[in-house]
């Protein structure tokens, strides 16, 4: 009648249920108000702030037996926060875990939306160090209410346009602020924003939470997600004149890999899955 | 005078409690989408579908208002032991408000948030004859489209009147204030929250 081998002492999914359904309620108002930060009761989890502990609380809150996991780390299965996130889920729920993007029902991810395209009825939740796109500008929370009450948003372009006067083009290269639903201006978390198109009209549903800060938001299927921008200055994403050292691939987000100490490096794919099933792909065909 | 009788809720809380929120996150998400949902039993006036939203919903730091035919007191006495939620008599006190389409209260009157804090509004629970995503003969058929919906998404509920129609059509609450709407049919479950623009076919 209870779920399989999980740590004995601990609830399913680490926390109470008072508090699973405190965070609920604050995932309904937030896919209700697209974009719009909720404020939740967050809760200590079992690491400190700054490692997802805003993304692990959404995820503690809504999985369950049938869920399979997958956790990112800058699109990395392998490394130290997706390792160990994944083993506490493994652990304290005893859910499936994949590193296999199109298996996944529930993705965790910090900082890397995976390069193969997601599909309905899956749930990408990010960890959000801060949640306030407007913070850097203005740092009382009173006001940036106020602000997006008003929809006061020009101070944010007034940043991107700075960009453009000292360096000649927008120079924000991650974090790059987006509105939801052509209403609330959004921080889509520290992802490169050669992310940010995988947002728009997404069959997935996209979930953030910020443990620090407290605040959960959202943005449901089918909902636009636009760069801000000016017209003589379209929004860009990066490009790369290499391909990935690994698999080749031209279109996937590249990390710069220094090899030794004159000066050499390489890129590979910052997305291991896609990197790995490239590669078995080519195999498979040799 | 007999004690009302006390019933059993979820067989197994922590799991219910969470396959029945995964439904209600799907169809909250995506309006219109009709999702099953019969974790628990019938509780008296409440079908499978509302008892179920109520125990995944509701604990003692939230409010309910409840009204017309559902507010009976063997399902104000189960609600108070299964959630410990606190019931209210000024519906513009309430988080939930749960009652049948024509039985509920004056929705302006209702918390629809603040501009600052437009998460603090009333979600409206409504139980329904039946959810269906074709047109028939009973049913108000509704035309959905918004976020969570690629073009467009046809829901045809029976038991809705024509105040919750027109307030769903009209929209009288500015964005981003407003209620969000949980249907709740026999064992079914659809939502409509407030960025869904609704037309009546």
């Amino acid at each position: 009648m209870s779920a399989p081998a999980t740590r004995a002492g601990y609830n399913f999914a680490y926390l109470d249920e008072q508090t699973k359904g405190m965070i609920r309620r604050a995932l309904l108002k937030a896919v209700a108000i697209p974009g719009y930060q909720v404020p939740f009761g967050g809760r200590e989890m079992p690491m400190p702030y700054g490692w997802g502990t805003g993304g692990m609380q959404v995820s503690a809150a809504i999985i369950g037996r049938d869920d399979c996991l997958k956790v990112i780390d800058q699109g990395a299965d392998d490394t130290t926060n997706a390792v160990s996130i994944r083993a506490f889920f493994r652990d304290l729920t005893g859910v499936a875990t994949t590193e296999r993007t199109e298996q996944a029902t529930l993705i965790q991810t910090r900082h890397r939306i995976p390069e193969t395209p997601l599909h309905e009825d899956q749930i990408l939740v990010y960890q959000v160090p801060i949640p306030e796109p407007l913070r850097f500008i203005e740092p009382s929370e009173v006001e940036t209410r106020k602000m997006h009450a008003l929809e006061d948003y020009g101070v944010m372009h007034i940043k991107l346009y700075e960009d453009i006067a000292q360096f000649g083009h927008i120079a924000t290269s991650y974090a790059y602020p987006v509105r939801v639903n052509g209403r609330y201006v959004m921080d889509p978390s520290p992802i490169p924003k050669f992310d940010n198109p995988k947002m728009d009209h997404s069959p997935a549903l996209q979930l953030f939470g910020a443990g620090r800060e407290k605040r959960i938001y959202a943005v449901p299927p089918y909902t636009e997600v636009r760069s801000l921008d000016f017209a003589d200055h379209p929004f860009e994403v990066q490009r790369w004149d290499q391909c990935c050292a690994i698999c080749g691939a031209t279109d996937s987000f590249l990390d710069e890999v220094i090899l030794d100490d004159q000066g050499g490096h390489t890129f590979i794919c910052s997305d291991t899955d896609y990197c790995r099933t490239r590669l078995a792909r080519q195999e498979e065909k040799a | 005078m007999s004690q009302p009788q006390l019933q059993a809720g979820f067989a197994n809380p922590v799991e219910d409690s969470q396959q029945a929120f995964r439904h209600l996150l799907k169809v909250m998400s995506e309006p219109g989408v009709i999702r099953p949902l019969a974790a628990a039993t019938a509780l008296d006036t409440l079908t499978p579908a509302t008892f179920s939203a109520c125990q995944t919903l509701l604990d003692a730091t939230t409010t309910l208002w409840l009204g017309g035919a559902l507010d009976t007191e063997t399902v104000r006495a189960n609600l108070g032991f299964h959630s410990g939620c606190r019931i209210v008599v000024d519906p513009a006190a309430a988080d939930f408000v749960l009652a049948r389409a024509g039985e509920l209260p004056e929705l302006m009157t209702l918390r629809a948030g603040t501009a600052e804090y437009p998460d603090r509004s009333c979600t409206l629970l409504v139980q329904v004859e039946a959810l269906a995503t074709t047109a028939t003969e009973q049913a108000t058929a509704l035309r959905l489209s918004g976020p969570g919906i690629a073009t467009s998404r046809q829901l045809g509920v029976t038991g809705l009147d024509t105040r919750l129609t027109r307030y769903l059509v009209e929209r009288p609450h500015p964005f981003p204030l407003g209620l969000d709407l949980v249907l709740l049919a026999q064992d079914q479950v659809a939502a409509i929250p407030r960025t869904t623009r609704v037309e009546v076919n």
